[in-house]
């Protein structure tokens, strides 16, 4: 278990298979990418190549032309932006409170949220659609971003850390100089729970961005599909072939995959640091 | 302030990724607006007056701007309805018609969402057996009594209007109807020198010899398509289409039997359903056979020439015309019965335009909408006054499914008009699929039968909890 | 983090020149209650009602297009026991879950292990090898193993064709879709076990390590011996979070068996499916809310588990 310098042929050997593996495990992105560059007829080839002979950017035009991706795309960033904001304010809030305030309750509300943390929401999907369904949002963007407004494991992260990083005399003192409560809440401790803040939106944002059953359920209306329903929609439709299928695909993938390309040290420091996915 | 700078910037990174997929390339205006400006056909003008029909005509459109909306899960009639929106609106330029639509699949699980939740499109599109739970609990508009004495003139077929009709009650208006037929492809018949089979012993005996096998001994062109898997009801309408053939038109052989008093009970679990299970199981398990799971089966299997006989309904043609368009190859109806359904309009209770949408609805059954159908689509218009003589001349597998033969009346089923038909036919389409790889059902019909009636007990009791059921 | 090391030091020098201000309770009690408010609200509306809802749902004949709801009492939990759909649904569901959680976690083990203590410089890159499919969506990701699962022209059994195997038909045959699904979900699932894995391994005290390797342990006894023992509660933790989420399969599966017409693709029967089918498609509200309960179960069973180990005082 210690490392010992110089030249090991086992951990090596370990080394080159553990890359190995890794390759495997981006293959089925590689593939979709490769898929969509490559002309129709390519796609009947037995053995597949794993690049294109031609090299076609026509499949994206036709997924473009066929379906509007567009509109998709911009309904999910609409749909994971308000989500994120959503749960960064409920989070931020209810957490601190429940850290910070004492009063009759707040041990029992905070056990609540931590065990309706756990519970999937599949589990409860159902009331949700009714009580959606009583506020006449059922076919509506409110609708899809109502139970994705609060998040119980974010209020309890967020209180874990206000617990860890905001001292009460910080607190006292900003009360002795005049600071409203308000004002401390916004000023002080979302500055002092910053890393805390950025882990919670990278996994509201994902989580929003990458949800299927809830839009699935909630909305008929194909203009307001969020990209990824409507990607297995648009799988489902007769006439598309693989490649322009896999073109859909990548469009649908892509911002995550690029965000995390981008932000990859934020994000795996935010994942554990929360814990969650 | 590292921190809350480095959080902007992260926010502001993730924003920009998801912008950058939505803007770099043009995003498609919405579907009616930019509808194909198909000029309207020379006869489309003529419109709001019917040619030729005894129809009756209602109030005609509402005033003031009305704007419609109708959804289809068939995305080839997506032509027909969005060219006859344009017609329409050229006649009342205070209406535009939104037309979306999807597949089959996906738009049955999207109306079964809204319509109870009343955020349907005005005008939905299905067969009525499926609309049925919503008939019952009055989220369908009635049909105003003028468009039922059009649907009941006479322009329909007596038993297309009996698959509008529930409770004694015209419910919905035909639009076009599907027959499956039995799709061969001549090369490979000729090849093996077999005429198009008409009974069920020729198939039967036909299906062997046009399978071809690879050097392993597996299958790798099937001769008969059997459809032996797929999300949804389809498995076991290919099931009740075989098991129809063992019946005859003065008794016929359908999935459920109704009794005098109308009420319904399951009727596969004896002799002819297990000659059809057998079929299966030995046809993918027992030499010769004659499909296989692994393979690519139905419509574009026999685009691709992997297969050389399947059955499926007429908006085939168009799919080979598309896609395949040199395969030569014909259709026969099935050997005594077929299965014919009635793709239909409804108006949703909710629709604040009523009264209009009853109006296009009308439009849509007059003769040069309805004729448009065939051409563009491929399905057959559900009016029988149609001039079909030049679809017949252009592809002569039309013959299959046009359904004016004397002969053959009799012969035809549809789905039951039951809210719980959906339930029961997709619930045993689960357990045939888990069944035809059975390898202990070959040739074992005491297992099959039991296999059955485990079937046909939940059919029972799905009827039972509907109070449908009776011996 | 300096931002706040100034500001408490400015603190500590405020504090020792006014030793107690009593906190203006009234002020803070009311900004407490007003902002805590609106979140309990929204907590309550879309949580606890929900998950309460769901066990009285269960009690009912309920449909969304019927208005009339009548009580059944335990029929639907009783009758959902005898329905086999629902038995096959969590036969498959439970052989998925635990599929995907024996693999998945022995997996990042390995890999987690391997990047602790011999990685040397390529950790990062495992990293984002390993972590890339957690940031996937699923509906995309499942298009792309579906096209490298195909019978005909799949990457997969062009591999296994090198090796002399025959095609495998990992998406129609009702075994091997359910591999197809497990191989799915690990694929998704292994990244984020690893990091998990990793920040334990991590935490773990190189000094025991150094102690063992002067005692002259070899390095397989050093692991057996310190890292599985202290690696236990992240495993547990992991093994939970891991079976829950692989309970509620249900994009996968849903993806993977859309079938365009001709190409295969069986429906792997799981519970979320059921649920959704028996609620949306059958009108059965109540049944569905009943299936969801029993899932429910699993949950409640699967944390105190977690809680019980958790709690068990280590030897």
């Amino acid at each position: 278990m210690i490392h010992r310098r110089g030249f090991n042929p086992i951990r090596l050997l370990i080394q080159v298979i553990l890359v190995a593996v890794g390759l495997v495990m981006v293959f089925p992105l590689f593939w979709l990418v490769s898929t969509s560059l490559r002309p129709a007829p390519e796609l009947l080839e037995i053995p597949p190549q794993l690049l294109p002979q031609h090299w076609t950017l026509d499949n994206y035009a036709n997924a473009f032309a066929a379906a509007p991706f567009g509109t998709w795309l911009l309904n999910s960033l609409i749909f994971a932006t308000i989500s994120t904001m959503f749960i960064l304010l409920t989070s931020l809030v209810g957490g601190y409170i429940l850290a910070k305030f004492k009063f009759p309750g707040n041990n029992f509300l905070f056990i609540l949220i931590l065990a309706t943390a756990i519970v999937p929401f599949e589990i409860y999907m159902l009331p949700v659609f009714l009580e959606v369904q009583a506020l006449s949002l059922i076919n509506t963007l409110p609708g899809l971003i109502l139970p994705y407004v609060i998040l119980s494991y974010g209020i309890f992260f967020m209180r874990q850390n206000v617990l860890a990083s905001v001292p009460d005399e910080l607190l006292d003192a900003a009360r002795i100089d005049g600071l409203s409560e308000t004002g401390i809440m916004i000023r002080l401790v979302s500055r002092l729970l910053a890393p805390a803040i950025s882990a919670l939106a990278i996994f509201a944002y994902l989580q929003s961005w990458t949800a299927f059953i809830w839009p699935l359920l909630v909305l008929n209306d194909q203009n307001l599909f969020p990209v990824q329903l409507g990607l297995a929609q648009f799988n489902s439709s007769v006439s598309v072939n693989y490649a322009v299928l896999s073109a859909g695909a990548v469009v649908a993938m892509a911002p995550t995959v690029i965000a995390f390309l981008v932000l990859r040290r934020r994000i795996i420091e935010g994942v554990t640091l929360t814990g969650f996915r | 302030m590292l921190q809350s700078k480095r959080l902007a910037t992260l926010v502001a990174v993730v924003f920009l990724a998801g912008a950058c997929g939505s803007s770099a390339t043009p995003t498609p205006p919405p579907a009616a607006s930019t509808a194909p400006s198909t000029a309207p056909s020379s006869s489309g003008a003529a419109g709001g007056s019917p040619a030729s029909s005894a129809g009756d005509t209602g109030p005609g459109p509402e005033s003031g701007p009305v704007a419609l909306t109708l959804s289809s899960g068939y995305s080839e009639m997506d032509p027909v309805y969005k060219k006859a929106a344009d017609a329409y609106h050229a006649l009342h330029p205070n209406v535009t018609i939104t037309v979306s639509s999807t597949d089959l699949r996906s738009y049955e699980q999207k109306l079964t969402i809204a319509l109870p939740t009343k955020t349907s499109t005005d005008i939905v599109e299905h067969s009525l057996a499926f609309l049925t739970p919503f008939v019952d609990q009055n989220l369908l508009a009635p049909v105003p009594a003028w468009m039922q004495s059009f649907v009941t003139s006479g322009v329909f077929d007596k038993f297309v209007q009996a698959h509008v009709t529930y409770k004694g009650q015209v419910w919905a208006v035909p639009e076009f109807v599907s027959a499956v037929a039995l799709y061969y492809n001549k090369d490979y018949l000729s090849a093996a020198g077999v005429q198009p089979p008409t009974t069920m012993d020729q198939i039967m005996a036909a299906a062997p010899l046009l399978t071809k096998y690879d050097s392993s001994g597996a299958v790798s062109r099937s001769g008969l398509s059997l459809r032996l898997s797929g999300q949804g009801s389809g498995v076991a309408e290919k099931f009740w289409l075989w098991l129809m053939q063992y019946g005859t038109p003065q008794a016929p052989l359908g999935l459920l039997a109704q009794n005098s008093a109308g009420k319904y009970s399951a009727s596969y679990a004896n002799d002819s359903g297990v000659k059809v299970l057998e079929m299966y199981v030995n046809g993918v398990n027992k030499p010769p056979l004659i499909d296989d799971t692994k393979i690519a089966a139905d419509t574009k299997a026999f685009e691709q020439g992997l297969t050389a006989m399947f059955m499926r309904e007429s908006n085939v043609i168009g799919d080979i015309a598309a896609n395949a368009p040199t395969l030569n190859y014909g259709a026969v109806r099935l050997p005594t019965t077929t299965l014919h359904s009635t793709e239909s309009f409804d108006v949703s209770a909710n629709s604040p335009h009523q009264q209009t949408a009853w109006d296009f609805i009308r439009f849509l059954m007059d003769l040069p909408q309805q004729q448009s159908i065939a051409t563009i689509s491929g399905w057959v218009p559900a009016r029988i006054d149609l001039d079909y003589s030049a679809l017949l001349a252009q592809q002569p597998a039309w013959g299959a499914m046009l359904v004016k033969d004397p002969n053959y009346q009799a012969g035809y089923q549809t789905d039951y008009l039951i809210p719980e038909w959906d339930e029961i036919e997709t619930k045993l389409a689960t357990h045939l699929v888990a069944t035809y790889t059975d390898k202990s059902l070959v040739d074992n019909p005491t297992g099959a039968l039991q296999r059955l009636q485990q079937f046909a007990d939940e059919t029972n009791s799905i009827l039972k909890a509907h109070n449908d059921f009776g011996q | 983090m300096m931002a706040s090391g100034t500001l408490g030091r400015g603190l500590h020098r405020m504090r020792s020149a006014l030793p107690s201000i009593p906190p203006q309770r009234r002020r803070t009690y009311l900004f407490a209650y007003g902002f805590l408010a609106p979140i309990v609200v929204l907590f309550g509306f879309l949580r606890i009602v929900p998950i309460l809802y769901t066990v009285f749902l269960g009690f009912f004949n309920w449909s969304l297009v019927d208005p009339n709801h009548t009580f059944v009492g335990l029929d639907n939990f009783i009758n959902l026991l005898s329905d086999p759909n629902f038995q096959t649904a969590f036969l498959n569901t439970t052989i998925i879950a635990l599929g995907t959680t024996v693999v998945s976690i022995a997996l990042a083990f390995f890999v987690a292990a391997v990047v602790a203590y011999g990685g040397g410089r390529i950790g990062g890159l495992i990293e984002i090898l390993f972590f890339l499919p957690v940031v996937t969506p699923l509906v995309p990701a499942t298009l792309g193993w579906r096209s490298i699962l195909d019978y005909q022209h799949g990457v997969l059994n062009a591999i296994f064709g090198i090796f002399g195997i025959p095609n495998q038909a990992w998406t129609t045959d009702p075994t091997l879709a359910i591999v197809s699904v497990i191989m799915i979900s690990v694929w998704a699932q292994v990244g984020y076990n690893m990091i998990i894995l990793l920040v334990g391994m991590r935490s773990i005290p190189r000094l025991y390590y150094e102690a063992a390797a002067v005692d002259g342990a070899s390095t397989w006894k050093q692991f057996r011996h310190i890292t599985f023992p202290l690696m236990i509660p992240i495993l547990l933790f992991v093994t939970v979070i891991t079976t829950i989420q692989a309970y509620n399969v249900f994009t996968q599966v849903f993806v993977l068996a859309s079938d365009v017409q001709g190409a295969p693709g069986y429906l792997v029967p799981v519970l979320v499916y059921d649920i959704f089918q028996n609620g949306f498609r059958y009108f059965n509200f109540g049944y569905a809310a009943a299936e969801a309960v029993y899932l429910f179960l699993v949950v409640i069973v699967l944390m105190l588990l977690q809680f019980r180990l958790f709690n068990r005082p280590t030897d």
